[in-house]
């Protein structure tokens, strides 16, 4: 008999014959074009077995310095690309329902406002960059008017919500573009075009949003309706009570006016609605919070637009700040004691950032 | 497609370890289209997983390990198998079988050896001694520690030797 040794070694010549092998692999092939990968990834074999490594690399990207100092990027600037082309590509990864999507598109439709409204403070404004940010912005607002009626479909309280805030946010920019137009010939020239597109587009929301405040009317659980929406509503004015309180303490009361103004209306209407409430009358109750919440929010998006210049005007008296979005060359239109209420703005994604340059500049 | 790369990549993992998984069946179940079966179910399984987005470490070691399951299972189909088998038949099962593999293949004398070991150790050794793998990656396919793995193949080896030496006296 053989030693054990050679036996093993005999065992081990033992194979599939080529045909065996090729025609498992044919059938393996179809089993795997029927159950593809579930998460395909770009950056290879190793990460897609290592998820938590990708989510590392894109959480370093997020929180790095790049992404952050592109989030105030304006177009033409180095930066601007990973702004538009990275991060909020990556946030439309997570945008996953079509409430959060035309969230999401409400707010980078208001980012091409913002960025046309400082490039024009700047002065730097080209026809070519204007037509580009209303190309982009009429995108953004198609995908709004998507999305909405994907939710209207299934809950149309969430869609009157939606184009509610989107409703704010094209009023508070068309109180901001209208401004900046009256300062000089050149930015009403300028900015003409824009303020066409967002007075068209308020007017749309608007009558969406009477359109789906008829239907909410005729809904059975109209005080249930009254109630959510005075919640929320009482939840935003809290909001951008303490936004504009800390941006008071800061920048002192008259830079905050305007917006204090408008946070007043909306306390008001919010009054108004309280009375209907108590009298029952939903339907009137119902549409007073719904404005008295879009009212408050218009009064945040227009602190923020003057909290921007304020910081902007800052960085220009004093010494530059690292923000690639401050511009070096001064511009005549905008100095501190300018009468303009609402300059430049551009969106404010990392408040602790924004709050230390600030800091700084005053 | 995204996903091309990946693929690839594991068509080729197929064409490195199809042989050896099939080998090892082969000496765990002593059937040649039993043991191409689980090979094949053995690569489906692995895709299947991957295909999740589930994590891998060491992807090898993975595939013996989904092989190994799925001989368990086999056997524990072959029990009940026979027992429905002994319940309408009588108990008539199996022997033709071994022996018709026994005269048409190689490693046959292998296979009557391995017979008569119990599982426990021609698990550790096919894995050891046929499908060359260290006894720290049959501990990590095993789920058991090296050292018991080493214990094990000690104790198997003798006891081969000891049914050689068995052979040999009856011959």
């Amino acid at each position: 008999m053989k030693t054990l040794k050679q036996l093993f070694n005999e065992a081990r010549q033992l194979s599939l014959t080529a045909e065996e092998k090729a025609q498992a692999k044919h059938i393996l092939r179809a089993q795997m074009a029927l159950q593809p990968l579930a998460k395909p990834t770009l950056l290879g074999w190793r990460l897609l077995f290592k998820p938590l490594t990708l989510v590392a690399v894109v959480v370093l990207l997020l929180s790095g310095g790049v992404s952050l100092a592109a989030e105030k990027a304006l177009p033409g600037e180095f930066l601007y690309p990973v702004k538009v082309n990275f991060n909020e590509e990556m946030r439309a990864l997570w945008a996953i329902s079509a409430t959060a999507k035309a969230n999401l598109d409400t707010e980078l439709a208001t980012r091409r406002l913002e960025e046309a409204e400082k490039l024009s403070a700047q002065a730097k404004l080209s026809p070519q960059v204007r037509a580009q940010l209303e190309t982009k912005f009429q995108a953004h607002v198609e995908k709004v008017k998507t999305q909405v009626a994907k939710v209207a479909s299934q809950d149309s309280e969430a869609a009157a919500a939606v184009t509610a805030d989107f409703e704010a946010s094209l009023k508070a920019h068309n109180q901001i573009l209208t401004e900046l137009s009256g300062t000089n010939k050149r930015q009403a020239q300028e900015l003409q075009p824009i303020l066409v597109k967002v007075m068209v587009e308020q007017q749309v929301a608007s009558d969406e949003r009477v359109k789906a405040d008829k239907k909410t009317a005729a809904r059975a659980d109209v005080e249930a309706v009254a109630e959510g929406r005075r919640e929320a509503a009482k939840n935003k004015i809290e909001e951008v009570e303490g936004f504009i309180q800390k941006q008071t303490e800061r920048s002192g009361v008259e830079v905050m006016a305007r917006a204090e103004a408008r946070l007043a209306q909306a306390r008001k209407l919010f009054a108004e609605g309280e009375v209907k409430l108590s009298a029952k009358d939903y339907n009137a109750a119902f549409k007073l919070f719904g404005q008295a919440h879009t009212t408050a929010q218009e009064a945040k998006l227009l602190a923020r637009a003057r909290l921007e210049r304020e910081e902007e005007n800052d960085g220009e008296k004093a010494t530059p700040t690292p923000s690639s979005s401050v511009s070096a060359t001064p511009d005549s239109t905008i100095s501190p004691t300018s009468k303009i209420d609402i300059t430049a703005s551009g969106s404010v994604q990392f408040d602790l950032e924004e709050e230390d340059e600030i800091g700084e500049g005053n | 497609m995204i996903g091309n790369e990946q693929e690839k990549e594991f068509l080729k993992l197929y064409d490195d370890l199809a042989d050896p998984i099939f080998r090892h069946c082969f000496f765990r179940v002593s059937d040649r289209e039993k043991a191409k079966d689980i090979m094949q179910e053995t690569f489906t399984r692995t895709w299947e997983y991957l295909a999740k987005g589930e994590t891998v470490k060491n992807l090898k070691a993975f595939v013996y390990r989904v092989a190994n399951n799925l001989i368990i299972d086999s056997y524990r189909k072959k029990k009940e198998d026979s027992l429905d088998r002994m319940q309408e038949d009588g108990f008539d099962i199996g022997v033709d079988e071994r022996e018709k593999i026994m005269d048409m293949l190689s490693g046959r004398e292998v296979i009557a050896l391995m017979a008569d070991l119990g599982d426990k150790y021609r698990e550790v050794i096919v894995m050891r001694y046929i499908d060359d793998l260290m006894p720290r990656e049959i501990a990590e396919i095993i789920g058991e520690s090296e050292n018991v793995i080493s214990v094990r193949l000690h104790r198997g080896l003798r006891q081969l030797r000891d049914l050689i030496k068995k052979s040999e006296e009856l011959s």
